[in-house]
């Protein structure tokens, strides 16, 4: 039996440790490694169920085994171990670059690539599979190296693979970055940078390695690594990238405690060099760590003053709310009782309490009854809009009879329609009682402030309050449906805001606040119903509907 | 968290491949840890056929 052929130099400890491995290999291996497993992890951490985390793993893995295999190439004397671990090698390579297109094209189309994009990938990555057992794949070891004569599939296709999927990631970035907001687009481009450089360092150092047969050379190349995880750690701290909340200082501190680490593999040959890599880490890592340290005291700061700016607010608007209390209450008292007592005292002197009066003093005089108590309406609006709006106006429920109440309040408005020369009449289709649970002084107010809304822009022609039910949805409907000058769309769409008035009011000499129709809204919905209208257009009137919930 | 998923045919393709790189992988093991079957070229530049 021939005894096997074996590189000259001792044998591997657990397949990586030799004497033969330069420390500047285990140094870029581990520190890549550990760069790539750390990231990956976090964002996996953090988001374990998302695909770009785990597509990040799987990546971060490809590599890690890649390097791994790397290690064992350099500590190996067994030919076999080496032809195998290099084929490995050939085809992890091109698979790691795929699944970084992968990861950048998800990341920024949050989608996966359409199916002729995965064919056209799988189809430059089969010959790499089906010819990876061949000597097209690698010729033979040459003993006194341990290493492997590449044929033209590790020599050309690998690399050629490697470049496409780098201009597959660069296109990507091309076609999407502009169309992505800010943050995302910072972040992005971040992770494109980290991802480049890292790829092409990493390819680069293998294409020099591969034509000089100097394997130190990609060594280098494999601090795209860290640079990568570097990049991608600002990104994550700075633009929350992959949706994760963390403290740049945590990132950092681990970042640093690796390079310390690290340093113990050091020997004296390679010392200032490795030293000077580790001293320029630091620095940018140290510059960053106090840079976000400052950055959340000033935040820190920021939120103290902003606190102390909103208790001054809340305290100054507590203060102006109670001189709105303050004024509604004035209001109430000082404006609407020297108004009842003119309406009062303009009454009694048109009906003679206080002598005759003659006939151009009893015009006058009516003008300042129906003056004063317009004026009385719109005190009551603007008291009821401060009311709704601080909250303070107070509802009293009780069960009565929403017919009947409304039945009166036509009746009340009966003399305004026949002086106005309309024909106000009243409906009823209701099979039950029609009790509500409401307000009555309020629902009165509404029903009031729709009638006589009607009646405002009805110059001839009818007005028809009915009464009905709907059973399916168990609610009484008061239909107030008139011959006005109807509404627009736009009109319809404002309606119910506070100071709204039809178009044309002001040409039709139409007095109002504007706010009887907020009011009656407003006070409706509160106690659990609702007011809808309806207008063919302009000048085919309008329907206005009040809903309450019938009570059982 | 978001998960996006591959078409039917994409997913398809994706098995095949899995498959091929598996059994590709189990071939160059064979080939190269069990048969030990590729060329080695000595200190002294003589091809030797294992």
């Amino acid at each position: 039996m021939e005894t096997a052929l074996l590189c000259p130099w001792e044998s591997a400890t657990f397949l990586f440790v030799s004497s033969s491995v330069p420390l500047l290999i285990n140094y870029s291996h581990f520190i890549a490694i550990f760069s790539a497993v750390a990231v990956s992890l976090l964002v996996f951490i953090n988001n374990p169920k998302n695909t770009i985390s785990r597509l990040f793993l799987f990546f971060a893995t490809l590599f890690t085994v890649w390097a791994l295999l790397d290690v064992a190439l350099w500590a190996t004397n067994d030919p076999s171990i080496v032809m195998f671990a290099w084929s490995i090698q050939v085809l992890i390579e091109p698979l790691t670059y795929a699944v970084a297109f992968y990861l950048f094209y998800i990341f920024l189309y949050q989608k996966t690539p359409g199916f002729y994009t995965n064919l056209f990938v799988v189809t430059i990555l089969i010959p790499l599979v089906l010819l990876l057992p061949t000597t097209l794949n690698l010729e033979a070891i040459a003993l006194s190296t341990c290493e492997s004569i590449e044929g033209p599939l590790a020599k050309y296709y690998t690399y050629l693979l490697n470049i496409t999927f780098v201009i597959l990631i660069v296109i990507t970035a091309f076609r999407q970055l502009k169309r992505l907001e800010i943050n995302r687009r910072r972040s992005a481009i971040l992770f494109l940078i980290g991802l480049v450089t890292f790829l092409l360092s990493f390819t680069s150092g293998n294409i020099i390695s591969s034509f000089t047969d100097d394997w130190i050379i990609s060594q280098y190349g494999l601090f795209g690594m860290p640079i990568f995880a570097f990049l991608i750690a600002y990104s994550i701290i700075q633009f929350r990238a992959f949706k994760i909340e963390m403290a740049g200082a945590q990132i950092l501190v681990v970042v640093l405690w690796a390079l310390v680490c690290s340093l113990l593999f050091v020997d004296s040959e390679l010392f200032t060099l490795i030293v000077v890599i580790t001293l320029i880490f630091t620095t940018v890592v140290g510059y960053f760590l106090i840079k976000g340290v400052k950055r959340e005291f000033e935040q820190k700061l920021e939120l103290e003053r902003l606190t102390k700016d909103l208790e001054r607010a809340n305290k100054r608007l507590k203060v102006l709310d109670k001189m709105k209390s303050e004024f509604v209450s004035i209001a109430s008292h000082q404006l609407r009782s020297p108004l009842t007592s003119i309406r009062g005292y303009a009454s009694m002197l048109l009906e003679g309490s206080y002598g005759t009066v003659p006939p151009k003093a009893k015009e006058a005089l009516e003008r300042i009854s129906e003056s004063s108590k317009y004026m009385v309406n719109s005190v009551e609006d603007y008291l009821n809009v401060s009311r709704i709006e601080s909250g303070n106006m107070k509802y009293e429920m009780s069960d009565f009879n929403l017919k009947e109440t409304t039945s009166t309040v036509v009746d009340e408005l009966r003399q305004t329609a026949m002086q106005k020369g309309l024909l106000l009449t009243f409906r009823s289709d209701l099979t039950s009682k029609g009790i509500v649970n409401a307000d009555i002084g309020k629902t009165r107010q509404a029903l009031h402030n729709l009638i006589n809304n009607s009646l405002k822009y009805t110059e001839r022609g009818s007005i028809v309050v009915s009464v009905g039910e709907n059973k399916t949805t168990k609610k009484i409907m008061v239909t107030i449906s008139d011959t006005g000058i109807g509404m627009s769309e736009d009109t319809l769409d404002s309606l119910f805001a506070k100071f709204s008035r039809a178009k044309d009011a002001n040409k039709t000499n139409i007095s109002g606040t504007g706010l009887g129709l907020f009011v009656a809204k407003q006070m409706i919905e509160h106690m659990g119903g609702t007011i809808t209208a309806k207008s063919d257009g302009p000048g085919k009137g309008s329907s206005f509907t009040l809903e309450l919930p019938l009570q059982q | 968290m978001e998960q996006f998923h591959l078409d039917k045919y994409s997913r398809i393709l994706l098995i095949v491949f899995i498959l091929l790189t598996m059994l590709s992988i189990a071939a160059t093991h064979y080939k190269t840890v069990v048969l030990k079957d590729f060329v080695i070229i000595d200190d002294l530049d003589e091809v030797v056929e294992e």
